[in-house]
């Protein structure tokens, strides 16, 4: 359980290794916004995260290979929407991600990600194992 | 009936040429699916005749961190042939991802595509 939620009161879509398939559940999630709502700055903020988790899933989780797969899980309400997302990948570990907006880094193309979805959502957890990143967005939070 | 989706429009790129830069209107959503063609088409239109880009921005509505490396790959190849990339009039949730990410110390950020042709010398 993570934000106080049951693994039970997620949704969950589970999609191949490539990001086209993995966009049918982005596609949910975003229409599932649409219903309750949400405005376009926080649309913006959660779209944003999951994709950066979705792209970090498929390339260095799963390092493309297309035997693999992607869950999503999340449950979205009035007040607040929780994603997780997980792959097959053997893990990593966030805190040795370079930071992105160093000077030495700003031309590196990779690890804008995970400083991404800490600056957009409200709170952003990593399992141990490195290969599930949890995601809660306060819908009452300003984004950046 | 369900509200439509935000940020589901497709990505558009309609290219103009203006003697050493080609001019390129981004419309849409830059979204995960679409970011290897963007980045594909961006780089391949830099070539030493042509060695400058201009990024009109404000129709594009969402854009990820791959699809900013997209754009900083160009400029690695603008600038690679002595050319220069600018974008011109970002939507107000897209610059502000460029200032967290630091992009707009790299790259230079017009807000119309006047100044971006006069900074080019393009007229």
């Amino acid at each position: 359980m993570h934000f106080g939620v049951d693994q039970g009161d997620l949704a969950e879509v589970i999609v191949p290794n490539d990001l086209r398939s993995a966009k049918r559940a982005e596609d949910r999630i975003m229409a599932e916004l649409a219903r309750y709502g949400y405005d376009s700055d926080t649309s913006f903020a959660i779209k944003l995260s999951l994709e950066e988790a979705i792209t970090n899933a498929v390339k260095h989780g799963n390092k493309n290979d297309p035997a693999k797969r992607i869950v999503v899980r999340f449950q979205i309400t009035v007040q607040r929407t929780v994603i997780m997302v997980a792959d097959d990948g053997t893990g990593f570990s966030p805190e040795k991600v370079p930071d992105p907006t160093a000077d030495k880094n700003l031309e590196r193309p990779n690890g804008r990600g995970i400083m991404l979805m800490h600056a957009y959502m409200t709170k952003v957890w990593f399992s141990e194992t490195g290969n599930e990143v949890w995601m809660l967005k306060d819908r009452r939070e300003a984004t950046p | 009936m369900n509200p439509s989706a935000p940020f589901d429009s497709p990505l558009r790129l309609d290219i103009e040429r203006a003697g050493r830069a080609h001019i390129v209107r981004l419309r849409g959503s830059a979204s995960m699916e679409q970011v290897e063609d963007l980045h594909r088409r961006l780089v391949e239109l830099i070539e030493p005749a042509v060695p400058h880009l201009v990024l009109e921005l404000s129709e594009l509505d969402f854009i990820s961190s791959a699809g900013i490396g997209a754009i900083m790959a160009a400029h690695l190849k603008a600038r690679a042939h002595e050319g220069t990339l600018r974008m011109v009039n970002p939507t107000p949730a897209i610059r502000n991802l460029l200032r967290l990410l630091h992009i707009d110390r790299q790259i230079g950020i017009d807000d119309t595509l006047a100044s971006a042709r006069a900074a080019l010398d393009l007229d």
